[in-house]
């Protein structure tokens, strides 16, 4: 199957979920499963394709101009990354129809919609070989989470969590879009394996750090990395089969995803993998210490996800194959038991309506498939023998150990985050169901339920069956992501879980009594119900602030700009044409002059512009509205008599007519009310007004003396003087382009004067109220 | 020559502009079509000064001779003064109704938008 063929069917599936949703009920999360898992099971069937580094790509001309192409290419990585997006999302829209199975179908189906619409970006996300394609699905998925964060969209909080998101994702995004630009004029593609091959030359360009800093500013953002980490705590709003599903197994890895594709090319520059461990160590405390601090079932689990994003960031940064090795291994052991813990939570939330871990306790009869995929799940991500998250960690340490630089850094970061998601696998494991609660029994309002218990069951037990049969997972599909990542074969991971007696033992037994430490020190800091209320958070401060900030900013600056008086609005603009016109005439000056003393005056012509400037100045200077109607009115003769002198009777005849006509309008209009010199201002209280119409006054004159400087092309001309009679059969030229080479502009024109005499009829007719009243 | 149809040209655009800069609606109106016009003349300068023949081709020749005027010109400004016209004429009727509606011809009273309230200032109720 090629990758279009995926991500159309994903489309496909995504376009029927509400209809089927409607028809089918309750069935309908198992029966839309068939779509996820379908995709799923053609890409088992896909993976000897990539084994040995092979690779499927698919590319279709798009914008060929741009060098843009709908470029696809499957991988050893992309093949691991969409099987995590297939697989999860297989038991994500099974949860969820059992989670929404209490609500009406319109919301199931929305819900269902959205959620396959999202695989659908994710898997053009990791397929996309071309960046612009790249960039399209990576947005696409920033708008589904909006939606989906946004989903209870009733609730001020959802909404402004979801708002939260968009800003900072899609605000990250157009950082990306900048630097797959700046990246695609270095490279001259936007093919991202052809960036890869030629990753040396690019990293010599002097656009390289701006390319570095976009880029990572957009993965960061996406994977919630310091500074910009707060956005998917509060996304937790989301339903939590989005939580598992976006803000936790996927979407949030797409940063990651990111910077591990750059990582194959630039992986050796200084400028790419530093600020990938500083940043990534960073966000590993911070998120350590909140996981500590939060309350909230859903809140605790996001903290850990940041956390466990950061330990895959600064795993990408570290080179070498040992780091890329403990990248994919934490990838895919991360995926499994967050998934699984999210489902967890999500199914004790709905059960029993309780937000707040500290809250709960006492479940585990009550709910025991739910009990049994959350301790399964909390030892993998404990780090336990004989779990797929031993391995993980196993080869996290291996790989912070042996970094060339920054090791200590990254060493450290890797055991205060250790302890802390030991901490947090055995809290969300036993607080719920094993230890008391502590303000009295929790009330159960339904038992848990099979769509609800069996996707959790499923990934806490394929955390153990990988961990006990490694092979089923290493060799398969781990191995060719790993070549395919690092960009070279590498030596295979030795997957066993069974802990020799060394260094290593104590590591583990040592984290394990960290974990236990600190779910100690949890439970004694929440006892108290004080602990509960929200707590302050100074990123989450700082983001208000900033946007509390635009919003009182921009009525700051709107309302000056926007006076509502029409002089502000023609000064500013007569300002502006003056300045640009001055700007672009700098230079000319000298052909300027040359070209206009050619030609012979002519003492018709002087008198008539004599004439027209002295209307000029009745109608500029006159006290009388009906004075200055005489000053236009000798202007626009005089302009009649200049192209009668110059060869154009029929302009001038036109110009002639309706210089009349327009007199007998103004003055029908005039005469009926009252004007008298009313408002007159002379010149000398007006200064910036005459000082803005002389400028615009020299800015036209010095144009038409550029203009006139510049090489006049006569072809246009001289084409309807040859055609007019011979194609049109008419001796009058302007009269033929007129009605017969420029017809359709003609009927425009028309129109305009329709439509023009339509209005005024309209206004003109309109009663006034005192003859209303008078009637 | 060129040079003193640049500055009358010149002269019409500000006695327009500085019009179009007072507070009288119907000066600002007027002021509208001494612009109109004056952009009229510019485009026909465009085409450039010279040939004084009005462009027609004579009876027994097929195509125009030298020494007439450009026509290009002349069927640009032709559409150009019927549209001027018909924009000034709006114009005017629609600054006589502001007139005759709000009682005033100074501009700068004709606030009925403002009045309406500060788009900034109280924010709709929040419906939760």
């Amino acid at each position: 199957m090629s990758p279009l063929l995926f991500v159309l069917i994903a489309a496909f599936g995504a376009a029927i979920a509400a209809p089927v949703a409607r028809f089918t009920g309750q069935a309908a999360g198992w029966l839309l499963a068939l779509i996820p898992a379908f995709l799923f099971i053609s890409l088992v069937q896909l993976l000897p394709e990539v084994a040995d580094g092979g690779v499927v790509m698919q590319v279709i001309e798009w914008a060929p101009a741009y060098g843009v192409n709908l470029g696809f290419r499957l991988d050893g990585f992309s093949v691991l990354f969409s099987m995590l997006i297939t697989g999860i999302g297989t038991l994500v829209v099974i949860y969820a129809g059992t989670y929404f199975s209490g609500k009406e179908a319109k919301d199931r189906g929305r819900f269902l919609a959205f959620i396959i619409l999202f695989m659908t970006a994710m898997l053009g996300t990791v397929m996309a070989d071309d960046l612009i394609v790249l960039f399209v699905f990576w947005e696409m998925t920033s708008l589904v989470s909006f939606f989906l964060i946004g989903f209870k969209h009733e609730d001020r909080a959802a909404r402004d969590s979801a708002l939260q998101s968009l800003v900072v994702t899609a605000g990250g995004g157009m950082a990306l879009l900048g630097g797959i630009l700046l990246l695609g004029s270095v490279a001259g593609t936007f093919s991202l394996s052809e960036i890869t091959a030629q990753a040396g030359d690019i990293a010599q360009s002097p656009l390289f750090p701006a390319i570095v800093v976009l880029v990572l500013i957009g993965a960061f953002t996406k994977s919630a990395q310091f500074p910009f980490h707060f956005w998917l705590p509060n996304a937790m709003a989301a339903p939590t089969p989005a939580s598992a599903y976006l803000h936790s197994a996927t979407m949030v890895k797409l940063g990651v995803y990111l910077v591990a594709r750059f990582d194959t090319g630039f992986g050796n520059e200084p400028i790419f993998y530093v600020p990938l461990i500083v940043f990534g160590g960073i966000t590993m405390l911070i998120a350590s210490v909140q996981a500590v601090r939060s309350t909230g079932f859903k809140a605790v689990l996001a903290y850990s996800t940041v956390a466990s994003l950061a330990t895959l960031i600064v795993l990408v940064g570290i080179p070498g194959s040992d780091a890329v090795k403990a990248t994919i291994g934490f990838l895919v052991a991360h995926a499994l038991y967050k998934a699984a813990l999210f489902f967890a939570a999500g199914g004790v939330i709905h059960s029993t309506h309780v937000y707040e871990l500290a809250r709960l306790g006492g479940l585990r009869w009550k709910m025991p498939m739910t009990f049994i995929a959350s301790v399964l799940a909390a030892i993998s991500m404990a780090g336990l023998p004989l779990f797929l998250g031993y391995k993980a960690k196993d080869l996290l340490f291996t790989a912070s150990f042996g970094a060339d630089s920054l090791a200590w850094w990254a060493t450290l970061c890797a055991l205060i985050m250790s302890a802390a998601m030991t901490m947090v696998g055995l809290l969300a494991a036993f607080k719920p169901f094993w230890l008391k609660a502590p303000y009295g029994e929790v009330k159960l309002y339904h038992g848990e339920s099979f769509g609800m218990a069996l996707p959790p069951l499923v990934l806490g037990a394929l955390g153990l069956l990988f961990g006990v049969a490694p092979f089923l997972l290493w060799g398969p599909v781990m191995e060719p992501a790993i070549a395919a990542l690092y960009g070279a074969p590498t030596a295979p991971v030795d997957a066993y879980v069974i802990p020799h007696v060394d260094a290593r033992l104590l590591l583990t037994i040592g984290l394990l009594a960290a974990g236990l430490g600190l779910v100690w020190l949890w439970t004694r800091m929440h006892r108290d119900p004080d602990s509960l209320r929200p707590r302050f958070m100074l990123a989450d401060f700082c983001y208000n602030k900033v946007m509390g900030g635009v919003e009182i900013a921009a009525p700051k600056l709107a309302k000056p700009l926007q006076t509502g008086t029409l002089r502000s609005y023609i000064g500013a603009t007569v300002g502006v044409t003056v300045v640009g016109v001055a700007f672009a005439l700098i230079g000319f000056e000298g052909a300027m002059i040359e070209a206009a003393l050619i030609e012979p005056i002519r003492p018709y012509a002087v008198l008539i512009l004599i004439f027209v400037l002295m209307g000029v100045a009745v109608a500029a200077f006159a006290r009388s509205v009906l004075i200055t109607i005489i000053g236009v009115g000798i202007v626009g003769y005089g302009m009649a008599l200049l192209f009668l002198i110059n060869g154009a009777p029929d302009v001038a005849f036109t110009q002639f007519t309706v210089e009349t006509l327009f007199l007998v309008i103004l003055v029908a209009v005039l005469l009926r009310i009252p004007l008298g010199s009313a408002l007159h201002r002379p010149l000398k209280k007006r200064p910036r007004s005459a000082i803005a119409a002389i400028g615009f006054g020299a800015a036209t004159t010095l144009s038409i003396l550029a203009m006139n400087a510049l090489n006049f092309d006569p072809r246009l001309s001289e084409y309807f003087g040859e055609v007019s009679y011979a194609e049109a059969h008419g001796r009058n030229v302007v009269n033929v382009i007129l009605v017969d080479f420029r017809a359709l502009d003609t009927l425009g024109e028309i129109a305009v004067v329709a439509f023009a005499t339509l209005a005024v009829w309209a206004l003109l007719r309109r009663r006034t109220p005192e003859k209303e009243a008078g009637q | 020559m060129i040079l003193l149809y640049a500055i009358t040209v010149g002269a019409v655009m500000a006695a327009g502009v500085y019009m179009m800069l007072d507070r009288n609606v119907f000066r600002i109106m007027l002021g509208l079509a001494l612009v109109a016009t004056g952009v009229n003349l510019i485009i026909f300068l465009a085409g450039r000064l010279g040939p004084v023949d009005p462009a027609i081709i004579s009876t027994g020749t097929y195509a125009l001779m030298e020494g007439a005027a450009n026509p290009l010109p002349q069927a640009l400004v032709l559409t150009a003064i019927v549209i001027g016209f018909s924009l000034t004429a709006l114009a005017c009727v629609l600054a006589y109704e502001a007139t005759r509606t709000l009682g005033t011809l100074d501009a700068d009273a004709m606030t009925a938008a403002r009045d309406e309230g500060d788009p900034f200032g109280s924010e709709p109720a929040e419906t939760r």
